[in-house]
């Protein structure tokens, strides 16, 4: 009987033995194009990461910032050269504020230009958040219930990102938690799209409540209660993004989650939408307000 | 509603279609009496459709019809006795003689089966030798048995892969993309019947349980109005009736799966049965291994297919069939394991599959008025479901996922053809469809045991639709045995307020230039009320059915054709076909939208609006004479799309745009008890998207930041795979046993162990250079199903 069996499962796999064979595929080199990102609060100093792309078989990793490439940012009609600091680009005296437009300009190797802009959005609305520590358990991991609340102006389209950093202090050492992330039922956030992703941030857009005051729950893996934890320190921040802000990260958590796709052949080919112009990537400024909960378990 | 501009174009076409109507009504009845009636097989009963049926006097002919029908209306003096002659493949020719017709006659031809039988035909066209028609394959479930089969298990679809026009997406795959089209385009029917996902595991196999099959057409041009509804092609489908007069079945094993069919006379020569099952039963083998490995553990994948038809004759003007079929696959995995507190259990299963019922009533009006009408429900539906329970002391938590997606609908088809006389009929019909789509209801909710502390998110999507057609036609054979069929359908759709109305003309025209050749050229116009997404080309259960809707309409095609036939003394037919094809109003998923977890505004997921084009020349040599029989194809094809919102805009290659492909199949008989049959198939490869370039941008993970590696890709398409080749033999040796017949079949799948793809990843190798140094490289990979495979069955029939 065994050995029927056997026989069987033998011919099973036989029949869907995968065989897996390098393939000569000429892929042309396409042009180097110039890569660019900046993502931050618009009154902290500007910082702009600037790349190069390289060939898909090119083998080097991650060359780091390209600091032979020449960029300006634009405001108010001045140009402010960006000077390389040995990690990023930055641009020292831009007075910047809620509905300026900023502008970048690099200057490739072939002294071709990439051009980006933003408009930074207007201050974000106040918001209170409240936590609830350890308030659901799913399949051994624990969140803690997040209840945003906020006045939505309204008009055109608004777009937000909510974001929760968490340092704990133990024994009289702090340290971070490590990976956390988001989740949510309701269907603001379910809307989205994202919720499969394990946003470790929340994008979302006002489509749903514009104008409206919203309350919306969230669940965050924050942290939970040891013998040694000491105090935990959560500091919540929602911003108000662009749309090319919200497009971007929201294209870069589906790429995130199929990034695994070109080397395991499973996905789709989809790329990151960005608003560099001749380029890739971001560089957008956003406004933010922030606030910071303290839990002491002394 | 269709532009006004389309509209006034549609209705000049309509008034042209009336009055054609109208002339063909006015035609003059002939003053002479019908000679009406069915053909059928003389042990079974089972009617033999579109069966040739002559005047050896005249050489004026008809065939039966889609249900076995015929009225010929010979119009001879009186007193003149009446010789018809009655022909079909693989039966022995017959010849009625009727003296001193004075009156319309129903006669019941039986027909029986050849001394030798053929064991293989397949047929372009009509099957009496007179006019063919483009664009048409017609395969009895003999040719089907006959080619080689995966794992021993024959399919209808895998054979009409083979034919002219017809690709089979990716490797393995039960996908028919059909002069440019894709896989959705194609309206699937069982017994008048649409089915949706005809796929098992993963698109190896179709759904078509080749024993309870009679036979099967493939129309992918020259579309008779009363089929519609999809852009590309039409697959009809037909299951045999039941034996009428003793009771026969037959029994097979394969490597992969196990079938069973029995049929035979409720009452003798009056109603008869058909039941058929097959399943898949690798869980069988699989399941108590897994268990075995590690208790508690469960994992499995089954299917099954389950046909059941009843018919009974009511008198000679009265026939009604049911028809019923069920089919499901099923993967499941889980485990269920004690732990020093409580337990630990997790579950994942996903179910998909159909389920039809159809009950039709044939009825003949007079001698010259046949009608036809289909009372069907059918429904599809994808069910995956995830549970897991974590038990520790007094403390439970349950979650549970349900992801339901589904489509169904309800039908009435009553349709008529009226024999005005044997050079001109007319036929009409109506179709009133609900429909409903579910396209993505998903469940999700957290308990303690005792209640929910935490209400998932429960997102429910049903959409509702009607559709309304019309379908009316004539056709006239002119004594020379040219042909010119025009008809048409008038399609209206309703959907959430929302009203379409589409003419789809249909024009065919054969013209028989001698005993040897025909040309024939047509025109259609098909639409399409739904749009079906997901990764179709590997048939597994991520599509999506959705309605058309104000933002995303119904998708159109036009497509003219035109070819020569020609048959050869020595029994070779040659056909020669060209066309072209417009595609509007395509829609796709977005590049990176998803439809998981439920959406209210999903229409915006999709890009619409597109264009696309196909075109190509299609050559077939068939011979189903001698021995061997068989055929060789050649398609030389094109095919294009066009998005706004997709590769910028730019016109881009169909993913499956093969510019050339080349099948033979040969089936030849070795002697009384044995056959072979092979079957080779090649094609210049399939379009694929590749990443070009590379580079790396900073991303946050809460409180640090890594670089992460991002792709730009290609114009969409722009690659291409390397050639496609492969060759299947397999022997049958039959033995006839006292009671029943034996056959045992044994073949090679891919006998020269070609690698073809099935999907292609990057990989970084490792490679050493001069001086032992090590580099990397980096790699493109495919991976391939199916080397060199045996291919195992067993089978008796009674």
């Amino acid at each position: 009987m065994q050995k029927t069996v056997l026989f069987f499962l033998s011919a099973f796999v036989l029949l869907f033995t995968a065989c897996e064979t390098p393939v000569d595929m000429d892929i042309p080199r396409a042009e180097t194009i110039t890569v660019a990102f900046a993502s931050q609060s618009y009154n902290d100093t500007l910082q702009v990461y600037i790349a190069r792309t390289q060939h898909i078989y090119d083998t080097t990793r991650y060359r780091g910032c390209d600091s032979t490439a020449e960029a300006f940012v634009i405001h108010n009609g001045t140009q402010v050269p960006l000077r390389y600091n040995g990690n990023r680009f930055v641009a020292e005296g831009l007075s910047a504020q809620p509905g300026d437009t900023v502008a970048l300009q690099v200057i490739g190797a072939e002294g071709g230009h990439t051009i980006a802009q933003t408009l930074i959005p207007e201050s974000t609305i106040a918001h209170s958040i409240e936590i609830t520590p350890s308030a659901l358990l799913i399949e051994d991991v624990y969140y803690s219930k997040v209840q945003l609340s906020f006045d939505d102006p309204s008009g055109e389209t608004n777009y937000y990102e909510f974001s929760l950093t968490v340092t704990q202090i133990k024994d009289d050492s702090a340290s971070s938690f490590g990976y956390h992330y988001f989740r949510s039922f309701d269907p603001i956030m379910v809307n989205e799209d994202i919720m499969q992703y394990e946003p470790i941030t929340m994008l979302f857009s006002d489509a749903m409540f514009n104008g409206s005051q919203v309350s919306i729950p969230m669940y965050y893996s924050l942290f939970f209660i040891t013998e040694t934890l000491q105090k935990v320190i959560v500091v919540s921040e929602l911003r108000s993004v662009t749309r090319e802000h919200y497009n971007y990260f929201k294209s870069l958590y589906k790429f995130m989650y199929n990034e695994s796709g070109i080397w395991s052949g499973m996905t789709l080919p989809f790329s990151v939408n960005g608003n560099i112009e001749n380029g890739a990537g971001l560089f957008s400024l956003f406004t933010s307000t922030r606030d910071t909960v303290a839990y002491d378990f002394r | 509603m269709i532009s006004d501009k389309k509209n006034r174009y549609s209705v000049s076409h309509n008034l042209i279609l009336l009055v054609f109507i109208i002339a063909l009504l006015m035609q003059k009845g002939v003053t002479g009496q019908a000679i009406s009636g069915f053909v059928s097989d003389s042990k079974s009963g089972e009617r033999l459709l579109y069966a040739g049926i002559y005047l050896a006097n005249t050489a004026k002919g008809t065939s039966t019809n889609g249900y076995g029908f015929f009225s010929i209306t010979p119009g001879l003096p009186q007193g003149d006795p009446v010789v018809l002659v009655i022909t079909y493949v693989g039966y022995l020719s017959d010849t009625l003689m009727l003296n001193n017709l004075m009156k319309d006659t129903l006669v019941n031809i039986r027909l029986k089966a050849g001394l030798e039988l053929r064991p293989v035909e397949i047929i372009s066209g009509n099957s009496s030798g007179g006019t063919s028609s483009p664009g048409m394959h017609r395969l009895t479930a003999q040719v089907i048995k006959s080619l080689p089969a995966l794992g021993g298990e024959t399919d209808l679809i895998k054979v009409y892969q083979l034919t002219p026009g017809v690709q089979q997406g990716h490797e393995g795959t039960s996908g028919l993309h059909v002069r440019g089209g894709s896989p959705d385009q194609n309206l699937i029917m069982l017994d008048d019947v649409p089915l949706y996902n005809i796929n098992h595991l993963g698109g190896f196999i179709s759904a078509f349980n080749t024993d309870a099959i009679k036979s099967s057409t493939l129309i992918k041009g020259g579309f008779p109005a009363r089929f519609g509804g999809r852009l590309s092609s039409v697959l009809d489908v037909s299951m045999a009736d039941g034996n009428l007069s003793k009771t026969s079945g037959n029994l097979s094993l394969g490597i992969i799966s196990a079938r069973f069919s029995l049929n035979g006379p409720i009452r003798k020569n009056e109603s008869s049965y058909l039941i058929s099952f097959r399943r898949f039963y690798f869980d069988l083998i699989a399941k108590p291994l897994a268990q075995r490995a590690n208790s508690g553990s469960t994992v499995g994948y089954n299917f099954y297919d389950l046909n059941i038809k009843l018919s009974r004759i009511i008198n000679t003007n009265n026939r009604v069939y049911f028809s019923l079929y069920n089919g499901d696959d099923k993967t499941l995995a889980g485990f269920r394991e004690k732990t020093d507190d409580g337990t630990d259990f997790y579950m994942q299963t996903n179910r998909w599959g159909n389920t039809m019922a159809a009950l039709r009533w044939n009825h003949l009006f007079s001698s010259r008025l046949f009608s036809n009408t289909i009372l069907h429900f059918t429904r599809y539906r994808v069910n995956n479901q995830l549970e897991s329970e974590t038990s520790n002391g007094n403390n439970k938590y349950i979650t549970e996922n349900q992801l339901l997606s589904g489509i169904g609908e309800i039908s009435l088809k009553p349709g008529t053809e009226y024999y005005i006389n044997p050079e001109t009929r007319i036929y009409s019909g109506i179709q009133l469809t609900y429909r409903y789509f579910r396209p993505n209801n998903y469940t999700y909710y957290v308990s303690d045991g005792n209640q929910q502390f935490q209400s998932g998110h429960n997102h429910k999507m049903l959409m509702q639709a009607f559709e309304g057609i019309i379908y009316f036609g004539g056709k006239i054979t002119r004594p020379a045995g040219h042909t010119l069929e025009l008809g048409g359908r008038i399609n209206t759709f309703t959907i959430n307020n929302r009203f379409y109305i589409i003419p789809e003309p249909r024009i065919k025209a054969n013209f028989h230039h001698n005993k040897n050749l025909n040309s024939f050229v047509s025109f259609d116009q098909m639409s399409q009320n739904m749009h079906i997404t997901g990764n179709n080309s590997i048939g597994m259960p991520v599509e999506y059915l959705l309605p058309a809707t104000k933002s995303i309409p119904p998708s159109l095609m036009k497509q003219l054709s035109a070819g020569l036939e020609y048959r050869s003394g020595n029994g070779i037919i040659y056909t020669s076909e060209l066309y072209y094809k417009h595609f509007s109003q395509l829609a796709m998923l977005k590049d990176g939208a998803s439809l998981w977890e439920g959406r209210e505004n999903w229409e915006a997921l999709f890009a619409g609006n597109g264009k696309g084009r196909a075109y190509g020349a299609e050559f077939m040599a068939t011979r189903n004479e001698g021995n061997p029989t068989g055929w060789i194809s050649y398609t030389l094809a094109r095919s294009e799309r066009k998005f706004d919102e997709i590769n910028n805009g730019l016109i881009f290659p169909d993913q499956f745009d093969v510019r050339h492909c080349i099948n033979i199949a040969m089936m030849l008989k070795i002697d009384e008890d044995a056959d072979l049959s092979l079957a080779w198939v090649f094609n210049s490869g399939y379009r694929l998207t590749l990443p070009v370039s590379k580079y790396y941008v900073p991303v946050e993970a809460g409180d640090y930041t890594h670089m992460n590696e991002m792709y730009i890709y290609s114009r969409r398409n722009e690659f291409k795979t390397k050639p496609y080749h492969r060759l299947d033999i397999s022997f049958n040796f039959h033995k006839q046993k006292k009671r029943y017949l034996r056959t045992f079949t044994l073949g090679i799948i891919n006998l020269y162990n070609q690698r073809n793809p099935n999907a292609f990843y990057f990989t970084e190798i490792e490679n050493f250079g001069p001086n032992n140094t090590r580099y990397k490289r980096i790699t493109l990979m495919q991976r391939s199903f199916f080397p060199f495979m045996s291919n195992v069955g067993w089978s008796i029939r009674f």
